[in-house]
């Protein structure tokens, strides 16, 4: 079995890996928490190696990309490497030590990769362009940020990338529900916030912005889109809360998808503008 | 489980890997391409650990590309320091305060990090107008005028009786003054800017750039161009006497080695911070003297020193030097000065080294070295003070092999901490080396010893105290410089091992 570096998928949602965290703030040793748009932060990642060979020297590379559905080489940021021995049957925290510096354009909602390299574990030659979690065990991706909403609707801008070399034809959905872990809600500095129990939000997509007031059509469940290759479409989310309480929140998931294959997803947590950042 | 009781006390320092130097005050240059992150890893425990790896994690700059390599050690006894180091390209370094993170882990124990911080500056040289200029975060300081007493054309030869020899490759210059112009950035007001770095003076700047400016040539001849952002360092005002060595060369081994030219040039170097005091620098020390009305900020500072020697700089010597310097802070409103004539010493003394071998070692068997160092008033160094390493050369004009000897309690070193440092060098992988030059293994192989001091000062110290603790003088060189030609080599062995 030799090595066999894992860097966990999310379940069921593999965009949410429970292996890669921030922390945000000058200290890479603080606690997690959600970026700060404008701040520094540093990324982390938990590898596992569940072959019987220790791996010496396994390079662990972070990306990050504007929000976006599926993330690829092509539109993801190389923020830096670290190197990890991970033994048989063990497992190890990886920091990155390059601050990765939130960039305010997108309000600090950004998506993160870590891939795990070692020649005893190789990924393809070359490498595709899209980095493809489900496909390989040493890499995966955190989606999720965390979105305050009032009753004035709040739009985030996600990307839909094409790829390199051909373009494609996807459906793009919202979907309300779903559960996320303490610790990942920790890793987020929302450590007491419990999930809303009645339908508290509104989704809509739009491929254009608009100022959505409280009693606007808040936009469309489903938007097909035809990406150029090597180009990209953007689609706008819209979020607004009905009656979220202070201590609630609620998940959403936009998920792009090709025929059944998923492509890739983001998830927000939505909170009421009371709980952001609470520790 | 609890964490792995291995830390990284002090401050990583840098060493040039073809010179072996650590460079002043741990600080990396990008000048200089390849650099060894290096550190003493620390058991802070009260027992032995087993099965340790070390490994160096990342770097908190994208542009410093470390190499992967772990260390592992069966065993690292109580509270005993070992060194290791890392391989980086420093090319694409940003200057500034970097983290480091190191991971240890050990049987019995989870995984431990240490995160620590380096200083990276960046040295350019003007070829056009003959200046250096050092970069860091809180400014640039520009050198300029540099007089030196310079090497002679005799320097880099070796004698041919065989019991001295002279360093094979390059030589020293000693300086004997220079201009330093500070431009703080940004401009302040008050007394005093910031420090490079919250920790040194700016006088190390200034000797950062002359060890550069002394290294990069000998670095080019020993890995070719590429290798260091400038080849050659600029011309100096020549000042009497020079520097000499022994008679010319004639039978030039098949291999140099470069490290001790490296250590002649560091030495040679630190005659200016000798000059410049590190109790308080002249920069210091100049704004004490001329503080600037509130409402003005200091846009420029300039420092003019001149130094008399009457001594060749020697390590762990207290020689001293006749220095006279002049202050000028440029402000907003108006121009300050302040001048001073004093006398300095060296305060990096040693009250010497002795140093054990065998007499007699069977071929393929280690050779190994002991070495104590003297502190001024006969206390030994001890463990982590000092960075050390040994130069054993083989017989006649052969192959010189440098070995890092440590006060560890491994191997050789009969305990931790004791003030004993040792090291060895395995004989089957040096005469693979040797077969390719059909050079002998048999025969009388000489030693040579060198140590630096190592800043030992904790994180978060407060800047001014900081900065008077500076790391990676010479306390203790087989190499001396001398200015009088009819004195002894200056390239000494300390001890010879004959292979039999």
């Amino acid at each position: 079995m030799a090595v066999q570096l894992v860097i966990r998928d999310g379940n069921p949602y593999w965009y949410l890996s429970p292996d890669i965290w921030v922390v945000p703030g000058a200290d890479p040793n603080a606690s997690p928490g959600a970026p700060i748009a404008g701040s520094p932060a540093y990324l982390w990642a938990h590898v596992a190696n569940s072959g019987n060979t220790d791996a010496i020297g396994v390079r662990v590379e972070f990306y990050w990309a504007n929000p976006a559905l599926q993330v690829t080489h092509s539109n993801a940021t190389l923020v830096g490497g670290a190197f990890a021995d991970v033994l048989a049957g063990g497992a190890q925290d990886v920091l990155c030590l390059v601050p990765w510096m939130t960039v305010i354009v997108n309000g600090g909602h950004e998506c993160l990769v870590a891939v795990a390299i070692h020649p005893n574990d190789p990924l393809p030659s070359p490498v595709p362009d899209a980095f493809d979690p489900p496909s390989y065990r040493q890499v995966a991706q955190k989606n999720l940020s965390v979105l305050v909403a009032t009753t004035q609707a709040a739009t985030l801008t996600l990307t839909v990338s094409g790829l390199h070399r051909r373009e494609k034809a996807v459906v793009v959905s919202t979907e309300i529900g779903g559960e996320v872990d303490a610790q990942t809600l920790a890793r987020l500095g929302l450590p007491k916030l419990r999930l809303a129990r009645g339908a508290s939000i509104e989704v809509g997509l739009d491929q254009f912005q608009r100022c959505v007031g409280e009693r606007d059509p808040i936009g469309k469940p489903k938007l097909e889109l035809h990406v150029p290759r090597a180009g990209a479409a953007a689609v706008h989310v819209v979020v607004r809360a009905k009656n979220l309480a202070a201590d609630e929140y609620q998940l959403v998931h936009v998920v792009e998808r090709q025929g059944d294959k998923v492509l890739g997803g983001l998830a927000l947590i939505v909170v009421s503008e009371r709980k952001e950042r609470q520790t | 489980m609890t964490a792995t009781p291995m830390q990284v006390l002090t401050r990583p320092f840098a060493i040039e890997p073809v010179t072996n130097i650590c460079l002043l005050d741990g600080i990396f240059d990008n000048a200089l391409y390849n650099l060894r992150i290096a550190c003493h890893y620390t058991n802070t425990s009260g027992g032995a650990l087993n099965n340790v790896t070390l490994y160096l994690e990342g770097v908190g700059d994208p542009g410093i590309a470390p190499t992967a390599k772990t260390f592992h050690f069966a065993s690292i006894p109580a509270n005993a320091s070992v060194l290791v180091m890392w391989d980086a390209n420093f090319m694409n370094a940003v200057p500034g305060k970097r983290l480091v993170s190191f991971v240890a882990k050990a049987d019995g124990f989870d995984s431990r990090r240490t995160i620590a911080q380096i200083f990276v500056s960046q040295t350019r040289f003007d070829a056009t107008l003959n200046t250096y200029t050092c970069t860091v975060e809180e400014g640039t300081l520009t050198v300029s005028k540099i007089s030196a007493i310079v090497q002679r054309p005799t320097w880099g030869s070796r004698g041919r009786d065989g019991k001295c020899e002279c360093p094979p490759e390059g030589g020293p210059w000693v300086p004997t003054g220079m201009t330093l112009a500070w431009a703080p950035d940004p401009s302040y007001a008050g007394t005093h800017g910031d420090l490079p770095f919250s920790d040194p003076w700016w006088k190390i700047l200034a000797i950062i750039v002359a060890i550069i400016a002394a290294i990069v040539a000998i670095v080019a001849a020993a890995t070719g161009n590429g290798t260091a952002s400038f080849g050659a360092s600029g011309t100096f005002d020549e000042t009497q006497p020079s520097v000499t060595c022994c008679t010319p060369d004639t039978g030039a081994g098949p291999k140099r080695d470069y490290t001790v030219a490296g250590v002649a040039s560091a030495i040679a170097v630190g005659a200016a911070a000798v000059a410049l005091s590190d109790a308080a620098d002249p920069f210091w020390r100049g704004q004490e003297k001329t503080p600037p009305a509130k409402s003005e900020l200091t846009i420029g500072e300039r420092v003019v020193a001149k130094w008399k020697l009457a001594d060749p700089p020697t390590a762990g010597k207290a020689y001293a030097a006749e220095v006279s310097w002049s202050y000028t802070r440029f402000t907003t409103g108006q121009t300050y000065a302040y001048a001073v004539a004093a006398t300095q010493a060296n305060v990096h003394v040693s009250d010497g080294v002795q140093v054990d071998t065998p007499p007699t070692v069977h071929p393929f068997k280690p050779l190994w070295v002991r070495a104590q160092f003297r502190k001024g008033g006969g206390a030994l160094f001890k463990g982590p003070e000092l960075y050390a390493f040994a130069l054993f050369r083989s017989p006649g004009d052969g192959l010189y092999f440098v070995v890092a000897i440590t006060d560890d309690g491994l191997g050789f070193d009969p305990g931790a901490n004791d003030g004993v440092y040792a090291g060895s060098l395995d004989l089957e992988r040096a005469y693979r080396l040797l077969l390719k030059d059909r050079l002998p293994l048999e025969g009388i192989w000489r030693v040579y010893v060198f140590a630096q001091d190592v800043n030992q000062t904790k994180p978060g110290t407060a800047p001014q105290i900081a900065a008077q603790h500076i790391g990676g003088f010479f306390v203790s060189s087989a190499i001396h410089i001398t200015f009088d030609p009819s004195l002894p080599c200056p390239l000494e062995a300390q001890a010879t091992i004959t292979v039999t």
